[in-house]
């Protein structure tokens, strides 16, 4: 896919994830469209899978490690074709729907694995990526995480662990957007220093624009070709990217559009006025 | 089968018994490689040992990564190591998952005594562990037997919880006897007056306090539960029926109290009174 139909497809992916979002009446609107590029660039471009067997053993993993931004998986996965038919309507957060608040591997094609108990992603894909490993597969494992995940004390037992295992076959991107459920990073933690706690840990760090196509794509392709290191790319996003009113507005970390709202968010995305 | 002592060297003789056919088992060790006796493995096995360091909930994690890309890994340390410290990530990202897991927990039990002290002698693991999804739960009642139950383990499709001792375990079973698929293995039926229902490593004692009981005149039938939450419980069901009273039936074993109770009420019709 070219750069421009990489956008056109997060464009999308962020219409469908404020959508199932306004209509289940439930859900994080923020951290999903923060990571909508980094989606849309893996599952789009990167990553090896075959929607049509999501259990195929050469592909590649992906972990979303912040869970609770689920609602963009969900749509990649539905653009992709995982699902069959189509869905239309996902009710999202409702009883008896296959799209949980945090994803959950048995019960929707293509989640690789459960998530959402913040900072245990970097740690499975670990596992993963060591599977790979022993195996002799050339899967590659993808994890993001968010900045604010990273305060969780498991996230850097498995940064430690991947480094002496010399998992060059794992690669996470954080979600640097500077937002938690309450407040700024800053606020919280005094410091958003991610790149180089990775890089003392010993991982190669990239810090790129998080809504770059084309940035995302080289430092995958940078990532992949450093030896004997696990890869971390720091992303710098904007929370609730693309809806004029949620960018960088941490109330909406979660929330629900009214009508109105709604009707902004389609426009602004490129959907067709409601 | 490799000559052992106590449950640790059990379970590691039991892995190098495994390992050359098996090639999906692996052993993670958050730093225990040594308390778990499998130093043999690592040497052997470079490939398959992953190191995770003093951090047990990121070696749970990983095996959860290992399983569901098809490995079958071990994971072992103190008891209360794994299933307090590591507790949510066993609950969630091997037990809710259903991941091919297998974990011992060892020094489980009061029979670390002494020499250990609070932070290394745990009697909640069983409770801890019974209220995790889908998990089998072995409870060896000797070395000979912990090594079956590993290699059991290494059968059984989903997460699987060992619990190893403190090397303080006396032997009971005969090496070669199996660990009982059924979960039940009647030891004495002495009468009906009562049945004393024993769990992991204190059958030697049971077994000494229904001969106790038989010179005083109280005939009862002892059996040691070795599964709990295993896929059939009609065994264990038919010798509860041996007891003449609900009221009669006892379980002594070195755990919170509600953990194996709580195993065997679910198959009755009524609890014990």
């Amino acid at each position: 896919m070219t750069q421009e139909q990489i956008h056109a497809m997060a464009q999308k992916l962020r219409l469908e994830a404020v959508r199932m979002i306004y209509e289940g009446k439930d859900g994080h609107p923020g951290p999903a469209l923060s990571i909508a590029d980094i989606v849309a660039t893996l599952y789009f471009d990167v990553m090896n899978i075959d929607p049509k067997n999501p259990q195929w053993e050469d592909r590649d993993r992906f972990i979303l490690s912040k869970g609770h931004a689920c609602p963009i998986l969900y749509a990649a996965l539905n653009e992709r074709g995982y699902f069959e038919p189509k869905v239309e309507h996902f009710q999202l957060r409702q009883l008896h729907s296959m799209f949980q608040g945090h994803p959950s591997m048995h019960s929707t094609p293509g989640i690789d694995m459960t998530s959402g108990s913040l900072g245990n992603g970097i740690a499975v894909g670990a596992g993963m990526a060591a599977a790979a490993k022993v195996q002799g597969r050339d899967f590659t494992t993808y994890v993001i995480c968010g900045d604010g995940e990273l305060q969780e004390g498991v996230c850097w037992e498995g940064v430690n662990m991947a480094a002496g295992r010399k998992l060059d076959n794992l690669v996470v991107f954080v979600d640097r957007n500077g937002w938690q459920s309450y407040k700024s990073v800053e606020f919280t933690v005094g410091n958003n220093n991610i790149a180089d706690r990775f890089r003392a840990f010993g991982w190669h760090t990239q810090e790129i624009d998080g809504h770059n196509i084309d940035a995302i794509r080289s430092a995958v392709t940078i990532a992949k070709s450093q030896k004997g290191v696990p890869a971390c790319i720091v992303c710098d996003c904007i929370k609730g990217k693309g809806v004029s009113y949620m960018e960088n507005n941490n109330s909406w970390h979660k929330g629900v559009p009214t009508d109105e709202q709604y009707a902004i968010a389609v426009k602004e995305l490129g959907g067709a006025e409601a | 089968m490799t000559n052992f002592k106590g449950t640790r060297e059990a379970f590691a003789a039991a892995l190098m018994d495994m390992a050359e056919e098996r090639k999906d088992i692996m052993v993670l060790s958050p730093d225990s490689l040594k308390a778990m006796r499998a130093v043999a493995f690592g040497e052997k096995y470079p490939e398959r040992y992953v190191e995770c360091g003093i951090a047990e909930q990121c070696a749970v994690d990983v095996a959860a990564g290992l399983a569901s890309a098809g490995m079958t890994p071990f994971v072992g340390t103190y008891c209360g190591f794994l299933t307090m410290r590591a507790c949510e990530q066993m609950r969630t990202f091997v037990g809710y998952t259903n991941q091919n897991v297998k974990f011992v927990g060892v020094n489980a039990g009061i029979l670390g005594g002494e020499r250990e002290g609070v932070t290394h002698q745990f009697y909640e693991d069983l409770a801890i562990v019974s209220s995790f999804p889908n998990y089998t739960i072995f409870t060896p009642a000797d070395p000979a037997q912990c090594y079956h139950a590993v290699q059991m383990a290494a059968n059984t499709h989903g997460p699987v919880y060992i619990r190893g001792g403190s090397g303080r375990e006396v032997d009971v079973y005969d090496k070669e006897a199996p660990f009982a698929e059924s979960g039940i293995t009647v030891w004495k039926e002495y009468g009906k007056e009562a049945v004393l229902f024993s769990n992991g490593y204190v059958l030697d004692r049971v077994l000494a306090a229904a001969d106790l009981l038989k010179e005083q005149g109280i005939g009862v039938t002892v059996a040691d539960i070795n599964i709990l939450y295993g896929k059939d419980p009609s065994e264990i069901v038919k010798v509860m029926g041996k007891s003449q009273q609900y009221s009669r039936w006892r379980t002594i074993t070195s755990t919170a109290v509600w953990a194996p109770t709580s195993a065997v009420w679910p198959v009755s019709t009524s609890p014990p009174g």
